[in-house]
């Protein structure tokens, strides 16, 4: 039997691209995925979790090291993430977790085939993958392909051929092969597997563990295995949402990213036929359930290890993907829900009152100061959130009444270069198209009403009879900006 | 004798002087020694410091960083050992580094000793001020050897960590001291001699920390930190640096050598109802002084945060990426284009522990000021003033209609000067 006393594990799930309406409980009738709702079902199932900027790589440092982006240091895909920046694995591995990462981490570039280095990360475990179509030699999805499928790996990743480009999953229009083999060779196959292993690992009666599974999909490439693309109803998916001459009332940059994606890199909404997008759009929530029955055994795993009870879950995505939706496909400076809103899934039996809606706003920030709250070992005055257990274990909390995300060139990158700010505030939303000082982009703005226009359809910046309502988030987000500004430097003295 | 390809730098830094109180004192002729270097150099009319307080506004100077980027961003806080200095750079250039005076990159509440970090100086005389009764003060040490009466005429009692605040008594004591016991004649004179003692072949950078406010190195006025100016304090510093030029143009240094004035902040009286944002306060002297410079007054905006890049020019030291200031106009090249924009910050407590966070931003002719404070409103929470045609920020403009949209573009430059400043240092090296 388990003593209470022993400090929780940790069990970090997270996906890359998946958006926060992506699941049946969180709104999508039409998604497979039995296993995460359940795991709401058991836990608490957040509304309005956004992350700090809408990309891989600074999304995730904001996730390692609980700081916004002005202040981490890794701004754009591309940066690395600057090396006094402490990770919340080290911090829990030198309270004696034992920590493991599996999949795509993102902290440092991983263009041209690169392998991640490694930090002062604090893992025991490290199985690192930045992504299925990934060919670093230390790929180790690739690694575990080539012994436990030789076949397979030899088919789709020869020698030389066409996927020495290191653009060639974002120039895919579909999925590439890799995608749509057999789940048992699959990258989310693998993650699951690696999971098990790490969890079986054998530990003293008083380690506990923290695990970091981060899986690659609904990622684009958009491909899935055809055993669960057969399992969902195209005709079920609703239509990409937007409306008729929607762009024309929003920054003229939309209308460019609507033409290519990735500011050019990748094919555009405008490059697919509405045929295509549906099967996009299909193959999307494919990759999902996918992902959904391998959680499904790393959760089954936990449940026959006998640690389920002592295991906080965690999980959510690092940013979403517009799907079609406002005539956009993947990500960049769009700062919709599309794309900041993320599924967030906390489980922790005895702890976290089961079946919880939280509609609160909250932030990645957030999880690696609940992470080491739910640890009650480690402290890392650093980290800039805050713990949501107050929020889930109790009744009356106080919390913050708006999130911020901040995409600053973080994508692929405009001349001029583009830096947006949304901020969450009430009912409303409001993005900064940021000019000069900051770029010497147009300065123009988005705000939507989400009372009224939850979809983001209806632009009104520049709507003479809100100019009030607009100088007030303004001012607003001015207060927020000096709030999310790095005071973390403990102040050791009085003057 | 060797020719040197690195320029010797004089830094001379006040802790507490604006614009308007060094104007004010130089036009009355009571700064001879700063007038002439004025009137020889590149003197900057419109500098601006990123914070009113002193630590933060220093660790800027040094660092060329923002205070929301270099981490020391209130009083107390040290900057962290991961943040380097322009003393640190020129010393790993093979510059010989000298601190005289006051650093304060550190917090020296209850009379701290500041541990200046070896990697920036090869030597120092570090003194926080003159009535700072750290056992380190080196200034103290000094007089206590040279002047023990005077010393005991000033310190009556043992030193008493729980006790900082300025006393009457001491300051009165310590003002009637000759000038040449005074803090500022001993920083000169300590600058004077390491220069005399170094060796010919290596280029020189000494740092002059002049102690002006008159707080005097003790604890600040309680109410915030405000210092106004001390006008006999700064009538010994002009003297002092007078000696060192002097000194300097008798050796062979003069040629070679950079003389950098600058101010970290600038005055506030809480007596006389000071705003922590007024011009007073955030505005200060900047001037460079070097042989081949063309004297003029440089109009153009620029802050504090541009003198560390500035400084690492002239020294011909490469900068390295983790720096945020622009090169200063006149100074490093023709143009006088730059930045044109400065945002200070203050993010403090009150004495009841409320907090007291104000941004400015200053662009052109306006100035808008905003309060953080959850409970302020109305004319509080923002306030736009024309510097041009109304210097002394008497009439606030943001209520007034008329200037609606001035103030709605003054409030999203200020949206936009705060994305510029936030820390992009880590250059991308690739594109995913």
């Amino acid at each position: 039997m388990q003593t209470s006393k022993k400090r929780p594990n940790i069990l970090f799930i997270c996906t890359d691209q998946q958006r926060g309406d992506s699941l049946r409980c969180t709104g999508a009738t039409w998604a497979v995925t039995p296993s995460l709702d359940k795991l709401a079902g058991e836990g608490a199932l957040f509304k309005n979790c956004y992350v700090q900027n809408p990309v891989c790589s600074p999304s995730r440092a904001s996730l390692f090291t609980g700081k916004y982006v002005a202040n981490h240091g890794l701004y754009a895909n591309g940066v690395p993430l600057p090396v006094n920046q402490k990770m919340f694995t080290r911090t829990l591995a030198d309270a004696g977790y034992d920590c493991g990462m599996i999949g795509k981490q993102h902290l440092s570039p991983c263009d041209n085939w690169q392998t991640e280095p490694r930090r002062d990360d604090g893992y025991r475990y490290f199985k690192w993958a930045h992504g299925p179509n990934h060919r670093a030699l230390e790929n180790d999805y690739h690694a575990w392909l080539r012994s436990t499928q030789p076949e397979i790996h030899a088919q789709i990743f020869p020698e030389v051929g066409a996927n020495e480009s290191t653009a060639y999953g974002n120039k895919a229009k579909m999925g590439t092969p890799i995608d749509s083999v057999p789940k048992e060779a699959h990258y989310s196959h693998w993650v699951a597997d690696c999971a098990l292993e790490f969890i079986n690992h054998e530990r003293a009666e008083d380690e506990s563990f923290c695990l970091v599974a981060n899986f690659f999909d609904p990622h684009h490439p958009f491909g899935a295995p055809q055993e669960f693309r057969d399992l969902i109803n195209t005709d079920a998916i609703p239509d990409p949402n937007t409306r008729d001459d929607e762009l024309s009332n929003k920054p003229p940059e939309q209308t460019f990213y609507s033409e290519k994606s990735y500011a050019g890199v990748a094919p555009g909404f405008k490059d697919y036929t509405q045929e295509q997008i549906r099967e996009i759009r299909a193959q999307y929530w494919a990759m999902i359930a996918l992902i959904d029955y391998e959680i499904g055994r790393i959760l089954s795993a936990l449940d026959s290890a006998g640690l389920a009870e002592d295991t906080l879950v965690v999980f959510t995505s690092d940013h979403g993907e517009m799907l079609g939706n406002h005539q956009q496909l993947l990500k960049g400076p769009q700062l919709y829900d599309d794309l900041t809103h993320v599924p967030l899934i906390a489980r922790w039996p005895g702890k976290v009152t089961a079946g919880q809606i939280v509609d609160e706003l909250v932030q990645w920030v957030d999880l690696p100061a609940t992470f080491l709250d739910a640890s009650a070992c480690a402290s890392d005055n650093s980290i800039q959130g805050d713990s949501l257990l107050p929020l889930i274990t109790t009744q009356n909390s106080a919390w913050r009444d708006w999130a911020i995300s901040e995409y600053r060139d973080s994508g692929f990158t405009t001349d001029p270069k583009i830096m947006t700010t949304m901020l969450r505030y009430e009912n409303w939303k409001l993005i900064i198209w940021h000019g000069a000082p900051a770029t010497n982009g147009q300065r123009n703005g988005e705000m939507y009403d989400l009372s009224n226009d939850p979809h983001e359809l209806f632009n009104l910046f520049h709507e003479p009879e809100y100019a009030e309502t607009r100088r007030k988030l303004k001012i607003k987000l001015l207060d927020v900006m000096a709030e999310t500004e790095d005071r973390t430097q403990s102040q050791v003295r009085s003057w | 004798m060797p020719v040197i390809e690195h320029r010797n730098i004089l830094f001379c830094l006040f802790d507490s002087l604006s614009l308007k109180d060094f104007d004010q004192l130089e036009c009355a002729g009571a700064l001879p020694a700063l007038s002439c270097l004025r009137s020889d150099g590149v003197f900057f009319n419109r500098c601006y410091t990123p914070c009113p307080e002193s630590s933060p506004a220093r660790a800027s100077v040094f660092t060329g960083l923002d205070p929301a980027v270099h981490g020391l961003w209130t009083n107390g806080v040290a900057l962290p050992h991961t943040e380097t200095t322009f003393s640190q750079l020129l010393k790993s250039a093979g510059y010989s580094t000298f601190l005289a005076g006051r650093y304060q990159l550190a917090g020296v509440s209850r009379w701290t000793t500041e541990h200046v970090p070896v990697r920036d100086f090869e030597q120092m005389a570090w003194a926080h001020g003159p009535l700072h009764r750290s056992r380190q003060n080196a200034y103290l040490n000094w007089l206590k050897q040279i002047a023990p009466e005077d010393y005991s005429s000033i310190f009556t009692t043992q030193a008493n960590p729980d006790k900082t605040q300025l006393s009457h008594q001491q300051k009165t004591a310590y003002e009637a001291l000759p000038d040449e016991l005074s803090f500022n004649h001993w920083v000169g004179k300590s600058a004077s001699n390491w220069i005399n003692k170094s060796i010919d072949d290596k280029p020189l950078l000494a740092i002059a920390g002049f102690c002006v406010g008159n707080d005097l190195g003790a604890e600040p006025h309680p109410d915030g930190d405000g210092e106004g100016v001390s006008e006999i304090a700064l009538r010994q510093a002009d003297t002092a640096i007078g000696k060192i030029v002097e000194h300097l143009r008798a050796s062979s240094r003069s040629k070679d050598t950079v003389i950098v004035i600058a101010s970290a902040r600038g005055n506030c009286d809480f007596a006389s109802g000071d705003n922590q944002m007024n011009e007073r306060s955030i505005r200060v002297p900047l001037l460079f002084s070097y042989p081949g410079c063309d004297p003029r007054v440089v109009d153009s905006l620029v802050s504090t945060i541009d003198i560390a890049p500035t400084v690492m020019e002239l020294a011909n030291v490469v900068r390295g990426g983790r720096t945020q200031g622009c090169l200063l106009p006149a100074v490093c090249n023709d143009t006088e284009a730059t930045r044109d924009w400065a945002m200070t910050r203050l993010r403090t407590s009150t004495l009841c522990g409320a907090r007291n966070w104000k941004t400015s931003f200053c662009l052109n002719k306006w100035k808008l000021v905003t309060q953080h404070n959850a409970s302020a409103d109305g004319g509080d929470k923002l306030r736009l003033y024309d510097l041009e045609s109304d210097p002394e920020e008497q009439s606030n403009l943001a209520l007034d209609q008329t200037y609606a949209g001035t103030l709605e573009s003054m409030i999203d430059q200020m949206i936009d000067a705060r994305c510029a400043l936030e820390d992009r240092t880590e250059p991308r090296i690739a594109e995913f």
